[in-house]
């Protein structure tokens, strides 16, 4: 009984885990603040090195907490790039609120649901940070060690500029869907073209270049929203 | 926008922004601040007083900067046409 509840633990535990630490060296500005429990809160058995989370315990299965700063890209099994497979990462995803969801923690004690709530909030943050071209972007720029542009930077371009204070002068124009679709197409096509080049600047390792991209991106993000916000209806 | 008349007095100014409440309102003050004043005083102007008016936050200092520049930004495309053959800095 105890070999195969080990067995299946295991398979679960390997599918869970990320790669191994060859697979890329620790960069300065993330990894854990504080080293991980090193005995399981429930039983006291000692956990083996914390390997991408999230993990149970081997002798009592009882969830763990998550690592205190993981990295995204781990969590998620992706390699640490622009370029993402989305079905993958949406299979990983799936695959571990599966396994972390506080819906299945109904009957464990207290700490273990709060355990449980912390790991599928955490994978919740990591999907839609990694899904999302900007927020992937300046992630990654952010473990790099790039800061993202600050709303106090003048080098953005004036014709850039005036394209966008052109489309805001059309949102704030009445509501009319014949424009709004319009605009949406705009800013759609944009969007691809942007993440294009900041698909390319990545790979060339161009990150000066995609701070600026993911900067112009925004301005984008933010029109994005003031479109949605135009079409709910008043 | 500014309107000016005759004897080089903003009469009239208007504004129009997309941002920040804070850029909003710094450009909405610059405006009205305007209004009234010959073009040398408008010029006077700092970002420092309409953030000091505002009691903007130090991350919003900024905003107050933008409204400065679209102050002067106005009142240099104005002399600009008053007299076409001066050259004039491209901002």
């Amino acid at each position: 009984m105890q070999a195969a509840l080990r067995r299946r633990l295991g398979g679960l535990r390997r599918a869970l885990r990320g790669p191994g630490p060859e697979a890329a060296p620790r960069p300065r500005c993330v990894g854990p603040g504080v080293p991980p429990a090193l005995r399981c809160w429930s039983c006291g058995s000692p956990l083996r090195g914390a390997e991408g989370p999230p993990h149970f315990c081997p002798g009592c299965r009882a969830l763990q907490p998550p690592e205190p700063r993981p990295d995204l890209f781990r969590l998620m099994e992706c390699d640490r790039s622009f370029r993402i497979d989305p079905q993958r990462l949406q299979r990983r995803f799936r695959s571990l609120q599966r396994a972390v969801h506080p819906d299945r923690f109904g009957q464990r004690p207290p700490k273990e649901q709060y355990y449980s709530e912390q790991h599928s909030s955490l994978i919740n943050k990591a999907y839609q940070t990694l899904l999302n071209p900007l927020s992937r972007g300046l992630y990654l720029l952010e473990l790099n060690g790039v800061e993202p542009a600050q709303e106090t930077d003048c080098d953005a371009d004036s014709v850039f500029l005036t394209e966008i204070m052109e489309i805001n002068e059309r949102l704030a124009e009445p509501k009319n869907e014949a424009i709004l679709e319009e605009i949406e197409t705009l800013i759609k096509v944009k969007q691809e073209e942007l993440t294009k080049e900041v698909t390319a600047a990545f790979e060339r390792d161009d990150l000066q270049e995609a701070k600026k991209l993911l900067a112009k991106m925004k301005y984008f993000a933010n029109l994005e929203d003031k479109l949605k916000n135009k079409k709910i209806p008043s | 926008q500014v309107e000016v008349d005759e004897n080089g007095k903003i009469v009239d100014a208007r504004f129009k922004t997309f941002g920040c409440g804070s850029a909003i309102a710094s450009s909405s003050l610059a405006t009205e601040w305007v209004k009234g004043k010959t073009v040398d005083e408008a010029l006077k102007i700092k970002n420092t007083d309409i953030a000091k008016e505002l009691c903007l936050p130090p991350v919003k200092l900024h905003c107050s900067m933008l409204a400065e520049d679209a102050i002067k930004a106005a009142l240099a495309d104005y002399r600009l046409k008053q007299d076409p053959n001066k050259e004039e800095p491209e901002k």
